[in-house]
């Protein structure tokens, strides 16, 4: 047999390939982002004192900072929490569209426009109407997560046909369900609209704020983020495996269906602590796993870590600039 | 024992009857199903790899029931290459070849040297190895089909199963692929349109008809003039293909003088 002469491979467009590079890379300008955040305010304060204050509380017995008492106070207890909670919220709602997406081979997909973030919020904003007291604060989070549960099981069902969820079904069902929370939400809304601040506080929550960030908002999400990406992160080639197709996956002998509702539930929870503590955020999830694809290639083993590494970066910068704008006021990270 | 048994297996769908008792095996040859479109080939595969729980029956592969392993064992013993729509998001080729290794994967898919090792050889006996690196969209549909087989390879089966291997590739294609499935010597099940490639390549065909497997054996014993006309209503005529010795068909419509 004759061979008729090939084209040398032409480099695939924009594909760089180095993956290892890029996390590293990540990770420094995620360490860069935060005590930038944390400078950055209504008062300036310098980011090698940033430094020396967090360094001082991580290491106690490392040299005293130079910053004042009201430095150090507002750094610790008020800055750093809300850019780390910036850190967490981008990180999660970034893996949580990278699985999605692969799950149902789309990439339309994200937790926002697949109503799961939608779910989250309508829970979460009927909490917030409706209880009220000291139970309120327990309230927002677990709603946000049942809520996220809830949906992302009914969109689950609804895709069943004779007991097969078919990608495409699975997409149509959750644009669908995120139409309707939506306008229960917009109810749920004009519904608390009468005298007092509920509905500012509702409006701001929505669009998605890290302002009120504290310590104690941390601890839930920084657990499951960190928990769920190192899973994901070691089921990466089943992951890979469904962007082949389902039919291949199966013969693969992965359990297409229970493996897919597996992750579904691994994305809510994602989805579900964070929107508790931020509010709905979109764009991380739909556009920081394209990016990083890009970048890296599609194989689940450095899409998650650098996508979560990105998501994180994107929100604390966006936070940043948001504050710039907005200065002195607080702000939402409507992104 | 043959290598793989299909015994009796009938699957139904939303009350129909899809399938239909079909029972065959396969023993180091290539066996291939022929029939109509909806004869019920894919449905019969997809039982096969663990897409589709068979309503009745058993398939045994290497004497062990399908069915009643855990899926990853069966995906070491069978591999499949399917019909799936592409992706939007795409794999490298060694990427997806290593998808391969998912059924082997300790420690949920961590690569080991083994792995690697297996990945390589796949590669390597596929013929992809030098466009290792290429996405899988950038290639053609030849080449494609070929890191598909890499990727069922490299689960290191001892039953494959291809489900329109042939589909959408020019002849050179068709050919070097079908040629290459041969010079595996694995247990090979395919599905074929093409009778005269399933005549050239298969050492026994099957032949489906609604549902039903209708005739068995060596092409030339089961590829007759008759039974195309009975199954796929056309008028055939065989010969012998000058440059292989082998069966060849030739066929027109049902009608024509």
């Amino acid at each position: 047999m004759t061979t008729v002469p090939t084209a040398p491979a032409p480099p695939m467009p924009g594909r760089m390939h180095r993956p290892g590079t890029t996390v590293f890379a990540l990770t420094v300008a995620c360490a860069i982002a935060v005590v930038l955040s944390v400078a950055i305010g209504s008062v300036y304060i310098a980011p090698e004192q940033v430094v020396s204050v967090i360094a001082g509380h991580l290491l106690p017995w490392s040299a005293d900072s130079s910053a004042t008492d009201v430095q150090a106070r507002i750094i610790w207890e008020f800055r750093l929490p809300r850019a780390l909670l910036g850190l967490v919220v981008g990180s999660a709602l970034a893996v949580a569209g990278a699985v999605l997406q692969a799950v149902v081979r789309n990439p339309l997909a994200d937790p926002f426009i697949f109503g799961v973030s939608s779910g989250a919020s309508v829970a979460a904003v009927a909490a917030l109407t409706l209880v009220t007291g000291t139970l309120a604060a327990v309230s927002v989070p677990l709603a946000a997560f049942a809520g996220a549960l809830v949906t992302t099981l009914t969109v689950f069902l609804l895709a069943q046909q004779r007991g097969r969820v078919t990608a495409h079904r699975l997409v149509l069902a959750g644009v669908a369900m995120s139409y309707l929370l939506s306008s229960v939400t917009s109810y749920l809304v004009l519904r608390a609209s009468g005298p007092g601040e509920g509905v500012s506080q509702v409006l701001s929550w929505l669009s998605g704020s890290l302002a009120a960030a504290d310590w104690g908002d941390l601890g839930l999400p920084t657990l499951v983020l960190l928990l769920s990406t190192v899973g994901l992160t070691l089921l990466a080639r089943v992951l890979n495996a469904f962007l082949i197709g389902d039919e291949t996956a199966a013969s693969l002998g992965v359990d297409v269906g229970r493996v897919r509702l597996g992750l579904f539930v691994i994305t809510s929870l994602l989805v579900g602590v964070v929107v508790a503590v931020s509010g709905a955020i979109g764009f991380v999830g739909l556009v920081v796993p394209h990016a990083i694809r890009m970048i890296v290639g599609s194989d689940h083993r450095w899409v998650l870590p650098a996508s979560a590494l990105a998501g994180g970066l994107l929100l604390v910068v966006v936070d940043i600039i948001a504050r710039l704008i907005l200065a002195p006021r607080n702000c939402q990270s409507a992104c | 024992m043959s290598d793989l048994e299909v015994q009796g297996i009938s699957v139904e769908l939303a009350g129909r009857r899809i399938i239909n008792q079909i029972t065959l095996t396969a023993s180091t040859d290539i066996v291939g199903l022929v029939g109509p479109n909806g004869s019920g080939k894919s449905t019969l595969l997809r039982t096969i790899y663990r897409m589709l729980r068979p309503t009745k029956g058993h398939i045994l592969a290497e004497g062990r029931d399908v069915w009643g392993m855990r899926s990853r064992e069966a995906a070491r013993v069978i591999a499949a290459v399917v019909q799936d729509s592409p992706s939007d998001l795409e794999l490298t080729v060694t990427e997806c070849v290593a998808t391969g290794r998912v059924p082997h994967g300790r420690l949920l898919g961590a690569g080991t040297s083994d792995d690697q090792a297996a990945v390589e050889r796949a590669m390597n006996a596929a013929g992809v190895t030098h466009f290792a690196d290429r996405g899988i969209s950038t290639l053609s549909g030849g080449e494609r089909q070929r890191v598909q087989l890499a990727r069922a390879l490299a689960q290191e089966p001892s039953i494959l199963v291809l489900d329109e291997p042939t589909n959408h590739l020019d002849i050179q294609h068709q050919l070097s692929l079908l040629a290459l499935v041969r010079s595996l010597r694995i247990t090979t099940l395919i599905t074929l349109h093409d009778l005269n490639l399933a005549a050239a390549y298969c050492d026994r065909v099957v032949v489906l008809f609604e549902g039903s497997a209708v005739a068995t054996g060596t092409p030339q014993d089961v590829l007759t003039p008759d039974l195309l006309q009975q199954v796929f209503g056309v008028k055939a005529a065989t010969m012998t293909n000058p440059l292989t010795g082998r069966l060849h068909l030739v066929y027109t419509d049902g009608n024509q003088q």
